[in-house]
């Protein structure tokens, strides 16, 4: 019963994107505009078929139907609601189910907010929006189909699944329940939503930009809007990524948050892109040049989302010769070469209408920096692309394994984080057009000053560490400038209407929200680089082997194992032991580090424990647990907190632009009505 | 300028931020039965083994590139970080070509002035 609800929507809000890539489709081949208005009901029809679906599957998630071969598959009975729930995206099929979701979602807010304002490029947009959801309805239609039956039951899941929903059932009586790892911990329930919300929203810009390319109109029209929303889908994909970070430093208990698996890396090169894309709009909005090279960007960030479900969603990764065994990833890999080749050929039709004439006065600069920056971003993009892809292509070509992992990564990443972060100081408080050295110097010399200041105090209190040394320099040079820069500002307005401060700078900061958000996420940035810095630089490892009531010191601490204890809960059993931390002899916390056994073939999943302080961390991660004792892993990382702090800011930056300008934008039309 | 020569003294004499030898080496080596992990970062047996061995053969006295030419002769593509060579030349110059190429699109097609007035 719920396959075949499951299976209609999908059918559905495939029939309705077909349909809206139909009807629009005049508008793309420049027959004039569409009637909007009978697009109406396709883009109604979508938005309920892929709730319908989602709903459809989290309804089979929470009824045990067994019957469905993804839920016997991804869940099993006693799961807790929030996991249980979880389930509908842990997996494959589910995943493509709530990527769906979320672009119908998409397509809807297009829809409204295009149409209100009857944006010439409505028409164009949302055609290519309805070929994009065609693409991925159809694929759930065929070879990812979450509501497959299961035809034959093993034991726990389903031996072998069937497509048609009429198939006869033989349904399991009990699942095979979800990756422990995916139920491990509550993020695993925010993070995937928030970072699909980021992937699925650059198509809204690459939507855009094809059906600006399409009907060869220059100019803004497109620039503004595919601006905001890259900034939209950039805010929530920053947040996902930390959010991902998090869940990996918090849950998978090897005592990090970034290990450039491919996966992350998935997720790195569409945020490079779309933060390059953000940088150089605004190049095209001040200066009017860079016109064509945005249009490469977007195409470019919505390729990388494309590319990264490739990696992550096909097998590929775990072994080139995998991912035939799943159909999805030829075709995925065959709509990645559809969208390059489609768009990069409207887009060598159309160059030389789009194209901006070149001017530029010297690359000294505001525009200089930007340039500069998107050099750095875009060849960050290169080499993280290039070191996901290396050992694939050998193993496709040769078939030998060769690994590129942090040691790659790191040796670039590193220098070129350190000329982002310069660039980022030096570039907001450039002017457009020309750069006086005076200016310029005038400008830079107190923050110059001050993170000298701070980078000494650093070397003569904290640490010698070259690299932290450098970072913090950078970082504090970036935040001066910033408030440099604004107390000037504020300073001049101040003497002039003789207003208090703080209205003024408030003032200020909302009314440039474009210029000021970004400030927000670059002083984001700035503490994460610092936090990063300092986490991995000043890092004390060790490992702890305790029988109870043992103690041990460890950096400053002294860790005293009390008990061993476990419990049984509804969906795992869970073996841990418990440690006091001691510090001058007075406990200031008390740590679980654990072992939970969700059942299964997987062996328990080493859950770590962490005592978190204004000063850094304290993180224990079980090796080995038995009657003899423990054996732990621990390690003590200075200054964490600001790596997650440092990256919510930078997407709060986003969001402050994103709610400035609506509140601008709101203001104009009552102003307009009034 | 007595701040920038206290940070110039405190870059020049810095520690550089390495790890004891056998950890940093050990980061450059792969496990050989995970995905894309080292065998610091590996918890399974091989690599802890593989891990003793590097400790083992640091404390001989060996260097750096003498343990992983021993580990390259058997095992294929060990490191994490591939030497530069006839095979791994796309994975180090396609970023480089970009940078460069980048480069210079942007100082040709954006600085250019003789070009606007021809067209």
């Amino acid at each position: 019963m719920i396959a075949w609800a499951g299976l209609g929507s999908i059918l559905a809000a495939m029939a309705a994107a077909a349909m809206l890539a139909w009807r629009c489709f005049p508008a793309l081949t420049g027959r004039g505009p569409v009637d909007t208005s009978r697009t109406r009901w396709p883009v109604v029809w979508l938005v309920i078929g892929a709730i319908g679906a989602m709903a459809a599957l989290e309804g089979g998630l929470l009824f045990d139907d067994f019957s469905i071969a993804y839920v016997a598959d991804n869940h099993r009975t006693g799961t807790p609601l929030i996991f249980t729930l979880a389930a509908g995206w842990a997996a494959l099929e589910g995943s493509i189910v709530l990527w769906g979701l979320v672009l119908a979602l998409f397509v809807l807010s297009a829809y409204k907010v295009m149409s209100r304002a009857e944006h010439p490029l409505t028409g164009g947009t949302l055609s290519v929006l309805g070929m994009v959801g065609l693409f991925w309805f159809g694929l759930m239609a065929t070879v990812a189909n979450p509501f497959a039956i299961c035809e034959v039951a093993s034991e726990v899941g389903c031996a072998v699944s069937a497509w048609a929903p009429w198939t006869p059932i033989d349904a399991p009586l009990e699942g095979r329940g979800a990756n422990p790892l995916l139920q491990n911990h509550i993020l695993m329930a925010i993070h995937p939503p928030v970072l699909y919300v980021g992937y699925v929203g650059f198509t809204v810009p690459f939507a855009i930009a094809m059906s600006s390319l399409a009907i060869g109109s220059s100019g803004f029209a497109w620039l503004d809007l595919a601006r905001r929303w890259t900034l939209l889908s950039w805010g929530f994909l920053t947040t996902g990524i930390v959010l991902g970070a998090w869940w990996s430093y918090e849950v998978l208990g090897w005592g990090g948050y970034w290990a450039w698996d491919p996966v992350e890396n998935a997720s790195f090169i569409p945020w490079l892109l779309a933060t390059a894309f953000i940088h150089s709009s605004v190049v095209q909005v001040r200066r009017g040049v860079l016109q064509t090279w945005n249009y490469v960007l977007v195409i470019g960030t919505f390729a990388a989302t494309i590319l990264g479900t490739f990696l992550t969603r096909s097998g590929v990764v775990a072994s080139v010769h995998s991912f035939t065994q799943s159909s999805i990833g030829p075709v995925l890999l065959a709509f990645l070469a559809l969208v390059l080749v489609s768009s990069l050929t409207l887009f060598a039709l159309r160059v030389h209408l789009v194209g901006s004439p070149p001017r530029l006065d010297s690359l000294a600069s505001r525009e200089g920096a930007f340039l500069l920056n998107n050099l750095l971003l875009v060849v960050f993009a290169f080499v993280v692309l290039a070191g996901t892809l290396f050992p694939l292509a050998v193993e496709a070509f040769t078939g030998d394994t060769v690994g590129v992992g942090r040691p790659f990564f790191d040796r670039w990443a590193v220098p070129l984080a350190y000329c982002l972060l310069l660039t980022m100081g030096i570039g907001p408080v450039t002017p457009f057009r020309i750069a006086r050295a005076r200016v310029l110097w005038e400008r830079l010399r107190t923050p110059l000053r001050v993170s000298l200041v701070i980078a000494a105090l650093v070397i003569l209190v904290v640490s010698r560490n070259r690299h932290l040394i450098i970072v913090t320099l950078l970082a504090s040079f970036v935040i001066g400038a910033i408030g440099r820069h604004l107390l000037t500002l504020a300073g001049r307005r101040v003497a002039a209407t003789g207003n208090r401060t703080l209205p003024t700078i408030v003032r200020l900061v909302r009314g440039d929200p474009g210029y000021w958000g970004g400030q927000i996420s670059h002083i984001g940035i700035a503490i994460l680089a610092v936090g990063i810095s300092a986490s991995s630089n000043l890092v004390t490892a060790g490992a702890i082997d305790l029988t109870p009531g043992d103690r041990q010191p460890f950096a400053g601490y002294e860790l005293v194992y009390e008990t061993p204890f476990s419990r049984t809960e509804p969906n795992r059993t869970v073996v841990g032991a418990r440690i006091s931390v001691m510090r001058d002899g007075r406990q200031v916390a008390r740590l679980d580090p654990r072992l939970n056994d969700y059942g299964g073939m997987s062996g328990p999943i080493i859950t770590p424990a962490v005592h978190s302080t204004f000063g850094g961390d304290l993180y224990i991660s079980l090796t080995r647990l038995d009657q003899q004792g423990l054996q732990a892993d621990v390690w003590a990382y200075p200054l964490q907190w600001m790596i997650w702090l440092g990256g919510l800011v930078t997407a709060s930056g986003a969001a402050f632009s994103l709610a400035a300008l609506r509140r601008r934008s709101a203001d104009r039309s009552e102003a307009i009505r009034a | 300028m007595i701040l920038a020569g206290v940070v110039m003294w405190g870059l020049v004499s810095g520690e550089t931020g390495d790890r004891d030898r056998v950890e940093a080496l050990g980061s450059r080596i792969r496990c050989p039965v995970c995905q894309g992990e080292s065998i610091v970062d590996s918890p399974t047996p091989y690599a802890q083994d593989i891990l003793a061995f590097v400790e083992e053969k640091v404390g001989e006295g060996w260097s750096d590139e003498r343990i992983l030419a021993y580990l390259e002769d058997r095992f294929d593509g060990i490191r994490l970080d591939p030497r530069f060579s006839g095979r791994t030349v796309a994975l180090w110059l396609l970023p480089m070509a970009v940078a460069v190429s980048l480069a210079f699109l942007a100082t040709r097609r954006l600085m250019s002035r003789k070009r606007l007035f021809d067209e």
